[in-house]
């Protein structure tokens, strides 16, 4: 007997009451919205659109002895992971003849900015392809706009 | 011995530090406790507050009574206290009472396992799946035969767990919202959303 689907008070959900101020109401009603409220809150606003193939340049905080400064890491969006404030990118460049990923929460209070440098053509959403490829075959086709 | 005060659960979300870091938190709902009697060593034996929340209408004539001239509140707590004297009846505690930073208690009900194996229960090893094993999630043996002829007393086995009242102890106040009237902790506490919770500071 599950009263809650048939509309019928239960436990979580009482009946409005005289009694209930509006706010009271709100505060019992709202629960997971609070939750989501929070989340939003840490989102940026000042990030581009980010899809995989693209290449970014990332300028992260790092902290080096009791200095900071910032540091740029530029390659390739090889993944996106993760929704809302969890959400990621592993960014992949040859570093010196070594392969180098670095994944970023781009909602981090770390990063200083995010730039798309070039759009490129990816056919699948995570480039994983990308790790068995070195030189020329590593790199993505430019994507162009529709005009 | 410090007041604490009831909320509800809200459930967990995630908290960017200026760091970087990403904690874990849950959201606890703490709307203004009304201070409803003071326990005084004179009258009760004992010194602590009462505090009560959340508006109900369903109130019997006696308990209309305890509450004279205060608001119908439906959840009533004590915490004991030893300066009764700093606190009025009629007051209205909120979540302000606790700093970002500070330790805190929280006091609920675990949710409810019902009837539940030694695996779960106490994290006993399981037995193989295949190979002609019928000892999937079996407790094993309880113990000797004939000497001493009867099963040892406290003996870990199958039965109910959860809905125990647990205290989880020294949770940091990552952030207080006197406007939402939230509180977050850093960490996990029991019970399901919409739970009752007691926080105390710790």
């Amino acid at each position: 007997m599950l009263y809650s689907a048939v509309g019928r008070p239960c436990g979580r959900f009482p009946a409005p009451d005289a009694q209930r101020t509006a706010a009271h109401d709100e505060s019992r009603y709202r629960n997971v919205n609070v939750l989501d409220e929070i989340a939003q809150e840490q989102l940026r606003s000042d990030l581009p659109a980010l899809a995989t193939g693209d290449t970014v340049r990332v300028s992260a905080k790092v902290v080096e002895g009791n200095r900071e400064r910032i540091q740029v890491f530029e390659g390739t969006v090889m993944r996106l992971r993760g929704g809302g404030i969890t959400r990621s990118i592993t960014v992949r460049r040859i570093a010196s003849g070594v392969g180098v990923e670095r994944t970023f929460k781009i909602n981090s209070p770390r990063i200083e900015k995010i730039e798309v440098v070039r759009h490129g053509v990816a056919r699948r959403a995570q480039l994983y392809f990308l790790r068995k490829r070195v030189g020329k075959a590593a790199t993505l086709r430019e994507r162009r706009q529709n005009g | 011995m410090s007041i604490g005060l009831i909320g509800r659960k809200v459930g967990m979300t995630q908290i960017f530090q200026a760091d970087g870091t990403m904690i874990p938190v849950t959201a606890v709902a703490i709307e203004p406790n009304t201070v409803t009697r003071l326990r005084t060593v004179e009258r009760d034996g004992y010194t602590a507050i009462q505090v009560g929340i959340e508006p109900s209408k369903k109130l019997t004539k006696p308990e209309k009574g305890q509450l004279k001239d205060l608001p119908p509140v439906a959840t009533i707590r004590e915490f004991r206290t030893d300066d009764v004297d700093a606190y009025t009846v009629g007051q209205k505690l909120t979540v302000e009472m606790f700093a970002e930073g500070e330790l805190v208690d929280v006091t609920g009900v675990s949710k409810g396992k019902g009837f539940a194996g030694t695996v779960k229960r106490h994290h006993f090893k399981r037995g193989p799946e295949t190979h002609g094993s019928d000892h999937h999630r079996e407790p094993g043996s309880i113990g000797p035969g004939t000497t001493p002829g009867r099963v040892y007393k406290g003996l870990r086995m199958s039965g109910h767990m959860g809905s125990d009242r647990v205290t989880v102890k020294k949770l940091t106040v990552v952030r207080t919202d006197p406007e939402r009237n939230l509180l977050l902790v850093k960490g996990a506490v029991p019970g399901a959303p919409n739970a009752l919770l007691l926080v105390k500071k710790a």
